[in-house]
Order: C-alpha cells, then structure tokens, then sequence
C-alpha cells in the first residue's frame, strides 16, 4: 500500500464545532489497519506516513522539547506495531494510537521525574537538558505563544487541560477523546465545557489570536 | 424585537453551545438561530478556538526523523529453527559421509574420523557464535531482564518510585 494513499487530512476531527458528531474513518485507514493487523507491514509503514506529523505535533504540543517528541513519536508507532494485531474495531485505530502517545507522555515525565530525583544525589548534571536552540524565523512569536497558552492551561484542571487540548489542538471529536482517554462521552463534554468557558473568559489572549490570524 | 431577542444566551450557555449543540435546551438552541447578536459572539468564540488550533500547529515544528520499524519478530524464531535444522542436517550428512569414506578408505585408519570428529565440533562452534550473535547477555544476565518483562518491572517500579504527576497525568 503506497504512502500516498492515505490522505493526511482524511478522518480528522469534526474541528470546534459540534464535536460529539461521531466522523467515520477513511475507509483506506480502516482497510490499512485490517491488513496491517493481519501483519502487513507496508499497511503499517502507510498509518505512520499517515499519523506521524499528527503524533509528533500532540506530543510536542505537550512536552515542548522537538528532540523529545521526536523520540517519543518513534515509541509510539514501535508499541502501536507491535499491539495492532489485537485492536478489535479498525474504526478506533486513532484514539488507540492517541492513547498510547498518552500513555508514553506520561511514561516520559515520570521518568523525567526519576531522573531529577537522581541528580539531587548526584553533582553530576544531565545531559541534553539545555534548552534547545531555535533560530528560526518567528521564534519569539513561537515562545510568546506557547507561554500564554502555557498560562492558561495552568487555570484548568488536569483533566479540563487535556481534553481541551485532544479537541482544539488535536482536533479529535468528543467519541475520539473518550476512547482515548478511557472515559464516558458525558464525562469529556463536561471538562470541555469548562475549560471553553476559562477559555472565553480569557478574552485578552483570544483577541490576541483573533487579530493575527484572520482567516484569509 | 422579541423577548428571546432582548434576554440573550449567558455566557455559560454559549460556551455549552459550542461544545455540542445537541445537549443544549432547545430554547437557547433557537435563539442562538434567530438572535444575530449570541450569532456573533458565537461564531467569535468557535473563530478563537480555530485560531488556536492553527497557530498551535503553526508554532510546532515538523518531525524530521523517520520512523524505524523493529524487524518481525516472528521471523526470528524460524530463522533460529532452521538453523537448529540445519545444522542437524549437515551433522547427519557428515556422519554419512564419514560411513561412506570409511568403506573407500583402510579400516585401520582413524583420519577420516578425525576430521569429520572435527568438522562437527566447528558446526557446534559456529552454532554457539551464532546463538551468541542474537543473544549477547550471558543466560544469567538473561534471566534477570528479560525483554519482554522490561516495560512490565520498570512501569512497576516506577509507580512506586514516581507516582503519576497529576499535573500530567490524565486521571
């Protein structure tokens, strides 16, 4: 199965609006999926031509560190290579491969965390812990908007943070974001709601964004 | 102008509107149709929220590495039976040649026996470099930390060591 095949933009999100309408998936995904379960490994090679930049930029939206989710991206597609032969609906391939990214972002701050407990005992000092370099144009714009955003996600509760960010960063429907997360529809709807409302409360930051990025 | 014109969506309804539309009270469902003012605030709120998600993957650079696949690691155990059959193959074959030589050469003579003896022990040789090739760890080593169980005890470990973060956690 050829790269091309599966359009990137092809079974993402229902976008801001009316996200709890269930989308169905490309059916060439759904297909690639069966046949890389089956062990067809050019199906499998065609999903990650498909979802690596999507996982990557979830990862980074997440952790900040480009080397970091460039690592982090290559587990995620090796554990879902791995496990692909016992996903049962080939309809859910996203949310499953979200809720492995998920998972090893979680794996990598508590390790994070392991890390930095050590170097308390240590004098020694990590390596590859500086921040990374970034030359290119449109840095400061790049860092300002992370920091406001980073600003405000610190407003919402851990669950709030998440699911808004799976819905308007990740652009997955609110079906999506339960299967990934593990939880009820109703249960997504309801952090969503609160975080949309810290969001619009926020009304500084969002004219912000409003005026730098008209559509058009 | 009517009563549902004057009295607008709060803003908490408003942010429930744009979260789904189909949970929402009806009344505030068509209000939101006819009223043009809760259109446009709306409309500005699902406008912000887009321009987030855009500058978002505008702000994120693209992956550059390409993904590695591991090798199929069902190809890795016949590979290892075949070479397991194999060997007992040429071990077989090296007996029979030796049989069949030892009735076109004197009897009395023990060479031909030595270098099939030693034909054999280098197939064995080569048997255990190649078994050592796949597996470095000595089978102590081995036994310790297995690959398969890896993830399973440093997890373990882990969340005893390090709790999830609930910071980052999704719990």
């Amino acid at each position: 199965m050829g790269e091309t095949l599966l359009d990137e933009r092809a079974g993402t999100g229902a976008g801001p609006e009316g996200g709890d309408k269930a989308q169905a998936m490309d059916p060439q995904v759904t297909a690639a999926v069966r046949m890389a379960a089956g062990g067809d490994r050019a199906a499998f090679e065609a999903l990650i031509a498909r979802y690596q930049g999507e996982i990557f930029r979830m990862v980074y939206y997440r952790i900040l560190s480009r080397m970091d989710a460039e690592d982090i991206t290559q587990d995620v597609f090796v554990k879902a290579y791995r496990g692909v032969g016992s996903i049962r609906d080939p309809e859910m391939f996203k949310p499953w491969l979200y809720r492995i990214a998920l998972n090893a972002i979680n794996d990598f701050f508590r390790r994070k965390r392991l890390r930095s407990i050590f170097t308390l005992f240590s004098s020694e000092k990590e390596e590859g812990q500086a921040p990374e370099e970034d030359h290119a144009p449109g840095r400061l714009e790049r860092k300002e908007f992370w920091e406001r955003f980073s600003t405000f996600l610190a407003r919402l509760s851990t669950a709030e943070k998440e699911v808004f960010r799976l819905k308007y960063l990740d652009e997955l429907n609110i079906r999506e974001i339960a299967e990934a997360l593990g939880k009820n529809e109703s249960t997504v709807k309801t952090h969503l709601y609160r975080a949309v409302e810290k969001f619009r409360s926020e009304r500084e930051l969002c004219a912000l964004w409003r005026n730098e990025h008209e559509p058009g | 102008m009517s009563q549902d014109e004057r009295v607008h969506v709060s803003p908490e309804e408003l942010a429930s509107s744009v979260t789904g539309l189909e949970g929402l009270d009806p009344r505030v469902a068509d209000h939101l149709q006819t009223c043009p003012v809760c259109r446009v605030q709306r409309e500005e709120l699902l406008e912000d929220l887009r321009a987030l998600g855009r500058t978002a993957r505008e702000c994120a650079p693209q992956p550059s590495r390409t993904i590695v696949l591991p090798e199929a690691e069902a190809r890795r155990t016949p590979a290892r039976w075949g070479f397991g059959l194999g060997l007992a193959a040429a071990a077989a074959a090296a007996v029979i040649l030796v049989f069949s030589a030892g009735n076109l050469v004197d009897h009395r003579s023990s060479a031909p026996f030595i270098a099939a003896g030693e034909a054999l022990d280098d197939q064995e040789l080569m048997y255990e470099v190649a078994l050592l090739e796949e597996n470095a760890l000595p089978e102590a080593y081995q036994r310790i930390s297995p690959e398969e169980s890896t993830a399973w005890t440093d997890d373990e470990t882990l969340d005893f060591v390090v709790p999830i973060d609930d910071d980052n956690g999704l719990s």
